[in-house]
């Protein structure tokens, strides 16, 4: 029975998981070969540290123009492939989602063929959940791929930080990713099951997952600032030392601290200042400057919280999907 | 006015369509009020358009009786237009081509539709023109004011230039996000008419999108390029495509690349700025803004070619395939 639905979900589904699988593995591909490119300068972590804090000019690990000529095109190719890699990384994964979840049910709806199917079956959930579940594992393992290679990736672009104690490009790698697919994999199923046809489906679709997706953005950055720790402000000589400190931190905000140790947005400190200076100025000659950020070593928790809440938002609306098919029409 | 009001001929392919247009018309509805508003913003800053022209020194201060204090607020106000409207427009003409052209056949043959309309019809291409030609109006109605008001939004955003002789923004505005409107909208037509099925219709269609686009860009810059022109001052940069930077070595008056200056640097001096300037004289090459509505229109026919010869191409597909 499992077998005869895994080959007919597979063969209706044919060409949309051909492509998303094809599309999927090249990315992971792109993501492998840019990280084995940046490797392959062989840029020592010292000339990073000093063109990060002093300009390419300054980069003094080696000799100057040794550093400068390494680093250079490190940058170029960083910025100019791994870059795009990343981009996509943005794009590729819930877009797959969509393409594999939108035609699950609307095309049947739209060819007109749930009519027999659900009649012939005994229950309209039996018909949608192994077919969901499928395509929703397929969908899942493929995504992890290029999940993995640019966790990778992230590791050769950024040598200076230990990638899984960092926050950059939070969502654009890791298991934040396969979430996100799975998001637009459940958007695609309800709105699909909803709509019934596959084009419109595909429009609401996506701005629906825009929607959900900004949401749950405002969400994390609550939750972040709730639990993030106040630090002091690095002075312009402890610079690269505070950020070789913790590079990966995720800095949320600048705020300024009172004698007592209140915390202060700048705008409520320069309300304070006398007529006739300059308010801001005045707010950060009066107050200590502190950065509001959260450490990079809590971001393997953080990714898999992301994960998580939004592994139980696809599940709502997978469970929604299921509504849905119980009581629509079937054309 | 609704659909029934309209022609039968009309009335069919639209409200076969009708959830796409309800979509799209949205879109375009947000975008023209959204480039209106942002536009009637920038004028009411009423910043003299002075204060945008460049200047031999940008540091220093402006002239005695010129009021610039608004600059920074027209740059931020501009700046969303930068972030939400021109990149929504720049893949407007796609969404628009890609959601009409894909159905027209593409959701026939999926849905079985296609044998019986195409049994009653005397000719497959004269039910194909009769869906097409309702649909490239609406395309062109949906286009055509998205074009007009991002022509608008530029002559507000940038008001040191006239918008019709500046290559600013130019893929998003003008005969050239039309043209490739009609484009894309041929290109769908034809990989809806091939698949058969629309969401694998919808894919291909998009990569050939992109491929055409990448091909005609390539082709257009390689003809402005062997078509540029010294772009000596300020002036002559204001609303010129830049092309490509060369450098003209004083001592002996020969013209370089940017690849060739690289070799004739020696290593000690390649970050010293003003070693290099005193040996070399960088000239920006481009093509002047005056030549804009030449090249809109050379770029804008080019893709309509495009729709063309896939729409011809999506009628001998029609008229020979089973349906």
């Amino acid at each position: 029975m499992i077998r005869t639905t895994a080959r007919l979900t597979f063969r209706l589904h044919r060409f949309e998981l051909a492509a998303v699988a094809i599309a999927l593995l090249v990315l992971a591909a792109a993501a492998l070969v840019v990280a084995m490119r940046l490797d392959a300068f062989g840029v020592p972590i010292s000339c990073f540290s000093s063109y990060l804090s002093n300009g390419p000019a300054a980069a003094t690990g080696a000799s100057p123009s040794h550093c400068e000529q390494l680093v250079r095109p490190f940058f170029a190719v960083n910025e100019e492939e791994a870059g795009k890699v990343m981009a996509a990384m943005a794009v590729l994964p819930p877009l797959a989602g969509l393409l594999l979840g939108i035609p699950l049910v609307s095309r049947e709806v739209e060819s007109g063929t749930t009519a027999i199917a659900w009649s012939l079956t005994g229950s309209r959930w039996r018909w949608l959940l192994p077919r969901a579940a499928l395509v929703a594992v397929v969908l899942l393992v493929l995504v992890a791929i290029p999940a993995l290679a640019a966790d990778r990736l992230e590791v050769a672009r950024q040598p200076w930080i230990v990638a899984d104690r960092s926050f950059t490009d939070i969502g654009l790698r890791g298991i934040p990713v396969v979430a996100r697919a799975g998001v637009a994999f459940a958007v695609g199923l309800l709105v699909g099951a909803v709509i019934g046809r596959q084009l419109p489906a595909l429009i609401v679709a996506a701005v629906v997952l825009v929607a959900i997706l900004g949401a749950f953005a405002g969400v994390r950055l609550s939750l972040e600032r709730a639990e993030a720790v106040v630090t002091a402000q690095p002075t312009a000589s402890s610079q690269s030392d505070s950020t070789s400190a913790d590079p990966g931190a995720l800095f949320l905000d600048t705020l300024l601290r009172d004698a007592s140790g209140a915390l202060l947005r700048i705008d409520e400190a320069a309300a304070r200042a006398p007529t006739g200076t300059d308010p801001q100025q005045w707010a950060f000659d009066h107050y200590e400057t502190v950065v509001l950020m959260t450490p990079g070593d809590r971001y393997p928790m953080i990714a898999w919280r992301e994960a998580a809440l939004l592994g139980g938002v696809a599940l709502v609306l997978v469970g929604l999907s299921l509504v849905v098919v119980e009581r629509r029409r079937p054309t | 006015m609704t659909l029934d009001h309209l022609p039968p001929a009309a009335r069919l392919p639209l409200r076969l369509h009708r959830l796409e247009l309800v979509a799209l018309a949205a879109v375009a509805t947000a975008l023209v009020a959204g480039a209106l508003v942002v536009a009637a913003q920038l004028d009411g800053l009423g910043v003299p358009t002075a204060c945008f022209l460049p200047t031999p020194d940008p540091s220093a201060a402006p002239p005695t009786g010129l009021d610039c204090r608004g600059v920074n607020a027209f740059w931020d106000m501009a700046g969303i237009s930068t972030s939400s409207l021109r990149p929504l427009a720049a893949v407007f003409p796609f969404l628009v081509g890609l959601f009409l052209g894909v159905p027209l056949v593409g959701r026939e043959l999926e849905t079985g539709t296609a044998r019986l309309a195409w049994s009653l019809s005397p000719s497959r291409t004269r039910w194909l023109l009769g869906r097409l030609g309702p649909l490239a109006l609406v395309t062109l109605a949906l286009l055509v004011p998205v074009a007009l008001s991002m022509d608008r939004l530029e002559a507000a955003s940038n008001p040191a230039v006239d918008p019709w002789r500046s290559f600013s923004d130019s893929a998003q505005r003008g005969l050239t996000m039309i043209g490739w409107g009609m484009a894309v909208l041929g290109i769908g037509t034809l990989a809806g008419a091939v698949l058969g099925r629309q969401l694998p219709a919808l894919m291909v269609a998009g990569l050939v999108c992109v491929a055409a686009w990448i091909v005609v860009d390539e082709g257009t810059t390689r003809w402005m390029s062997a078509e540029a022109v010294p772009l000596s001052s300020q002036s002559d940069m204001l609303g010129a495509r830049w092309l490509d930077m060369r450098f003209r070595d004083l001592a002996t008056g020969e013209l370089l690349t940017a690849t060739e200056f690289a070799s004739h640097v020696p290593p000690e001096y390649r970050t010293d700025g003003d070693w290099q300037a005193a040996h070399f004289q960088s000239i920006s090459f481009g093509i002047p803004g005056s030549r804009y509505r030449e090249v809109d229109v050379v770029i804008g026919g080019i893709a309509v070619a495009i729709g063309a010869a896939s729409l011809r191409a999506a009628a001998a597909v029609v008229s020979r395939r089973r349906p």
